[in-house]
This record gives structure tokens, C-alpha cells and sequence, in this order.
């Protein structure tokens, strides 16, 4: 959890309103409006979006995902950092 | 009218006006009083699109910078198809064209029937919530399919190729319109009219006596397409993405899914522009990730020269001729 100033434990993220989204062929196709750009989620990032529909915690996220997927702590935790981040760069979530 | 438009008394349609002709396009019937040779022409009937000669306002100067204007407010859009005619499209069912002073009054028919079948058709097409892809499709037994691709990557020829050689029906060219307010997606028939490099013509075993060119601007070579038949829309089966390589790339096809098969839907899009004053961004997505799911996507690549072109394309035909050799998602058909 360190070199990312604008990350925090407590942090809520929720998906941006005005990103778009559509399930073709198992992966989910979300458009930002804002940019005009169209984006694929499969896999683990697919279900943090789609946790995220309603707003989470960074440690209800780090749960779900680590339940689900059988994954170590450490490595999901910094797995989720980067990936939210990204996300969160791109607009396509939000911090509740 | 708007008290910027200027009028021109001459009209220079060719036909008699105030005569209507009636044809069928892309699945609507069409009242016009400009002749429309590409169409097919039907007995007359109730229309739902209308095509006349009259005035369309001139643009502002500082619309004059872009090539069509939309206005929201009248949910119209006018275009300038420089040197040739002004076009206002308007409630996906009314065409109006002018020949005002300032356009070329020698800008033959054929000239203004080009823009009109492409440009001003594809507004009225997204404004009706159509889906005009810009590609051409032929129909098989098992359903249509849509080549689509940058310009020049040889669609038309394929299309043709495959006309020609199995028969195959020739849906459309240049456009496909999809309409997808039924169970299944459907291809409606277009112009008849081919659009061909002038290269690919001896290759297909056309003369250039049986080409014409409408825009000096344009290296194409248009040929019409010989029969009236009011062809039946065709369930579209599959879109194929043209990708051409080098001289040396390997001929092969491969199935697209999720992002990379919406892509392909996305980049497919004629005039995509223009969809965007007609339809929310969510419909958009909507629309093609509902094609996605529907259709078969493919990309399609082979080498760019026309040399050894029949066995290049084999895998595509071979897919073609018994769709249940479609290759897994990512997988590719050699």
C-alpha cells in the first residue's frame, strides 16, 4: 500500500454514472462517455465491476475477492490497489 | 424558410418535376422525384421516404469550415457536398435537395445521386434507427454476410468475386442496413450499383466499357447491376473484418468475442458521426453489443495483392461454404 498518495484503506469506490456497460460473450464492454472510449473487463477485474455497482469499501472488495478466487492477501491487495487506481484514472469509477 | 436561403429557379434533376417514381432501398419505399437508376423500382404505395427538389438553408460562414451541420433543435441535418448539391434530411423520412448558385450546375446527375445514396441516406438511416455498416454483403444459404474494412481494403471486389463465382446474392455495397428491431438482425437489400478499383475490373472479367465514373474525384469505377428484382431482406449471419498484409502474410481467419468483436461492430459503422446526433451514447453501446451478441464476427487476413486472390480467400470461402467449420473464439482458420 505505499507510492500511491491518493490511496486509502477506507476508501469507497462506485462505478462513474456515466460510464455505460454491456456483457458480450462473457466480458463486459464499458464505454466512458466522456472520453469516447470503449473498454474490456473479464476475469477479476469483471467482478470488481460488478461488485462495484453498488459502492464498496476497499476491504469489502479485498474480501469478496479474496473468498472468490482463492487468492493471497498480499497479492490481491496490491492487485486491487492498481487495478482501482487505473480505474479511477480513467474515470470509470468514483469514490463514494 | 430561413431568410438566409437563397433560391435557385433552374432545376437540373433530369425528370420531370413534381413526377414521382417510386423504389425500394434498404427495406423502405421511396418517393422520388429525382430518376434513381441504382433503385429498384416498385409500383407506386404508400412512401416512407420522400425525395424532392427544394430549398435548404445556406450555412453561416462559420459552418462553411464543416462539412454538415446538425441542428438539434430541428433534429435536421444539412450537408454540402462541395461543387455538387445541399441536402437537408429531416425526420429520417424527408430529403430535400438544392442546386444553388455557388455549386457546379454542370455536375451531372449521376453526381448528385452518389451523395444522395451514401451520405444523405446514411442520416436518414440513423435518424430512423437503422444500423448502416459501412461494407459490402452478399447472402448464402445459411444467411448474409457483411465485409467491411478501411477504404481499399476490397470489399466491393470480394463481394463481387463471390457473386460471380457461387451465385450468391448481392445484397448491398458500400452499405449494409441493419435492422434489428425483429427477432434477428436483418440485411436489407441496397442500390444495385457496384463500386469497384478500376484495378479489380479485368480480374472480374468486366470491361471497362461496362463502368462509369461519377465524380472525377473518386478512382472508382461504378457499375450498374443488371435485373429489377425487389429482393427479401436476408438474416445477417456474420461481419468479417478485411485485414490485408504484406505480399507474404498467410491467408487466415479468426472469430472475434468480446472487446475485439465489439470493436470490429464499432469500426463498422458508417458515418458514425452522424449516429451520434440521433442515437444516446448508451444506445449506441446497446445496439452493437446487441449485434455482437447476434452475429458472428471475424477478421479476415490475407495478403493485399490481387495476385493469387482466389486461393487467398479460400479460408474465408471454405467458412462460408460450411459454417460449421468456424473456428473456435481466438482460433485461427488457415
Amino acid at each position: 500500500m505505499q507510492g500511491n498518495d491518493k490511496f486509502h484503506r477506507d476508501n469507497v469506490y462506485r462505478r462513474n454514472p456515466e460510464v455505460f456497460g454491456a456483457t458480450i460473450d462473457g466480458e463486459e464492454v464499458i464505454m466512458s462517455v466522456k472520453h469516447g472510449q470503449y473498454y474490456g473487463l473479464e476475469g477479476v477485474g469483471l467482478r470488481v465491476w460488478e461488485l462495484i455497482e453498488e459502492p464498496r469499501s476497499f476491504e469489502q472488495l479485498v474480501d469478496h475477492i479474496q473468498e472468490e478466487f482463492e487468492v493471497d492477501l498480499e497479492v490481491c491487495e496490491k492487485d486491487l490497489v492498481a487495478f482501482l487506481t487505473e480505474m479511477e484514472r480513467l474515470e470509470l469509477i468514483e469514490r463514494g | 424558410m430561413s431568410q438566409h436561403t437563397e433560391r435557385r429557379q433552374e432545376r437540373q434533376s433530369g425528370s420531370a418535376p413534381g413526377k414521382s417514381h417510386f423504389y425500394r432501398v434498404y427495406g423502405l419505399v421511396v418517393d422520388s422525384e429525382i430518376e434513381l437508376p441504382e433503385l429498384v423500382p416498385i409500383a407506386e404505395e404508400p412512401a416512407q421516404v420522400t425525395i424532392r427538389y427544394g430549398d435548404v438553408p445556406v450555412p453561416r460562414p462559420e459552418e462553411r469550415q464543416r462539412w454538415y451541420f446538425y441542428s438539434a433543435e430541428r433534429r435536421e441535418l444539412i450537408f454540402y457536398a462541395g461543387g455538387v448539391a445541399a441536402y437537408l434530411i429531416a425526420d429520417g423520412s424527408r430529403i430535400t435537395i438544392e442546386r444553388r448558385l455557388g455549386f457546379d450546375a454542370s455536375a451531372p446527375p449521376p453526381d448528385i445521386r452518389l451523395w444522395l445514396l451514401r451520405s444523405a441516406f446514411a442520416a436518414l438511416l440513423h435518424q430512423r434507427g437503422l444500423l448502416p455498416l459501412k461494407g459490402a454483403s452478399v447472402s448464402t444459404p445459411d444467411g448474409a454476410w457483411v465485409f467491411t474494412g478501411e477504404t481499399g481494403a476490397g470489399t466491393s471486389m470480394l463481394a463481387t468475386f463471390l457473386h460471380r463465382r457461387f451465385d450468391w446474392l448481392l445484397v448491398s455495397d458500400d452499405v449494409s442496413v441493419i435492422d434489428q428491431s425483429g427477432a434477428r438482425p436483418m440485411v436489407h437489400p441496397g442500390p444495385r450499383k457496384l463500386n469497384l478499383s478500376p484495378d479489380a475490373l479485368p480480374y472480374l472479367g468486366i470491361g471497362a466499357d461496362q463502368a462509369v465514373r461519377d465524380l472525377s474525384t473518386l478512382d472508382e469505377a461504378q457499375l450498374y447491376l443488371a435485373g429489377d428484382d425487389d429482393h427479401q431482406p436476408a438474416v445477417f449471419h456474420a461481419l468479417v473484418t478485411l485485414d490485408s498484409g504484406d505480399s507474404n502474410a498467410s491467408p487466415g481467419i479468426r472469430r472475434l468475442s468480446g472487446l475485439e468483436a465489439f470493436q470490429a461492430c464499432l469500426g463498422s459503422v458508417y458515418r458514425p458521426s452522424m449516429q451520434h446526433h440521433f442515437k444516446l451514447p448508451q444506445q449506441c453501446l446497446a445496439e452493437l453489443a446487441q449485434l455482437c451478441r447476434s452475429v458472428a464476427v471475424y477478421r479476415f487476413t490475407r495478403p493485399r495483392s490481387l495476385e493469387d486472390f482466389e486461393r487467398n480467400i479460400e479460408p474465408l470461402v471454405g467458412l462460408m461454404s460450411d459454417p460449421g467449420r468456424a473456428p473456435d473464439d481466438g482460433q485461427l482458420l488457415a
